[in-house]
């Protein structure tokens, strides 16, 4: 019970981002962000370097173009590559010692009572 | 807030840098006396939650945007060993990837974003939490009001290393970005209080902080408020 219920955090999670990533994506404001726009207002926003931008595989979360379309296709390759890092990095920091077992089954006792 | 190529001076990349990777490292020995493995699906979500919600610039006013950080977020949600991980994961795929905030300042990202306003902002919610009388709502208020912080935070040590640079003075760059930030702060808390009120509602003991930090005197409460 517990369980399901868990991995409907999960789900939802991941879903809710992968929603935003594609449907809500194209109606983000295009405006400078806070930085630029005070790089800009105070005039030191020339000193930026684009040679990198034009380098990376999808600069500025557009994939090959700047269409809409490839805007939303960059933005699940991106959320979904997060989630495979994030979970890589879990695996590999995870606490070794067997504790975290131990305890999570505990705590799930816990939540069940 | 992501720093571009070119703002920072040499100096300040290096040293930056070197922060950066300092906490890295302390962040997996800390990770693995501490992160249980019922976390590692919460932190692949987490990750791609964060990237996600950062994509999304919302407009502020002044012809201007911002966007979620999540660095706060995620040191609750994981731990602060795992939330900074996160967030480099983050920035080093938006810098990488999608050319959002420079490779030679990704050091001062990383110490901007993940270590000061997660990891830092974690440490003063934990001190916080001791002295007030904490319930559902006082825990959610002080998530709100700390998120806020962070990014005012984040914002306040990036006018600090563009004036260390001598790209701009630093009375110059202060008030404008924290001005910003402000405002964006607050996007940043509601969103951050929105998604621990719903993981508070279905399951509290996915919160890193609750279950570990907080034990004794915190958990029990939340778990009853819920009930």
């Amino acid at each position: 019970m517990v369980d399901k219920k868990k991995k409907n955090v999960i789900v939802v999670l991941f879903l809710v981002s992968l929603a935003m990533a594609f449907f809500i994506s194209p109606f983000a404001s295009s405006h400078l962000d806070g930085l630029e726009k005070v790089a800009e207002k105070l005039g030191f926003i020339d000193r930026g370097e684009e040679s990198v931008w034009e380098t990376s595989p999808m600069p500025d979360y557009t994939a090959y173009g700047d269409s809409r379309l490839t805007g939303m296709v960059a933005g699940i390759i991106g959320t979904l590559i997060l989630f495979g890092l994030g979970v890589g990095a879990g695996v590999l920091l995870k606490r070794t010692d067997g504790n975290g077992n131990d305890e999570s089954k505990t705590q799930r006792a816990a939540t069940d009572s | 807030m992501h720093i571009p190529d070119g703002f920072l001076s040499a100096e300040v990349a290096i040293s930056t840098f070197g922060v950066s990777i300092a906490s890295g490292l302390l962040a997996i020995k800390n990770a693995k006396k501490k992160f249980s493995e019922k976390f590692v699906l919460l932190a692949g979500v987490t990750a791609a939650f964060v990237f996600a919600a950062q994509m999304l610039n919302f407009p502020i006013g002044f012809g201007t945007s911002g966007h979620f950080l999540g660095a706060f977020l995620a040191c609750i949600l994981l731990g602060p060993s795992m939330g900074f991980w996160i967030m480099v994961l983050v920035l080093v795929v938006q810098s990488l990837m999608f050319a959002d905030g420079g490779i030679t300042a990704l050091g001062a990202n990383v110490l901007n974003m993940g270590l000061i306003g997660g990891v830092l902002c974690y440490y003063i919610f934990t001190l916080i939490v001791k002295i007030i009388p904490l319930g559902r709502g006082t825990f959610l208020a002080t998530t709100f009001f700390i998120s806020t912080f962070s990014v005012i935070l984040a914002s306040a040590v990036c006018s600090l290393e563009l004036a260390i640079s001598g790209t701009i003075p630093f009375v110059v760059v202060f008030p404008s970005m924290v001005g910003f930030h402000t405002i964006i702060g607050i996007g940043e808390g509601l969103i951050t209080a929105s998604v621990l009120s719903y993981i508070l509602i279905v399951r509290p003991d996915l919160i890193y902080v609750l279950s570990n930090e907080l034990k004794t005197n915190l958990k029990e409460k939340m778990v009853e408020g819920v009930a």
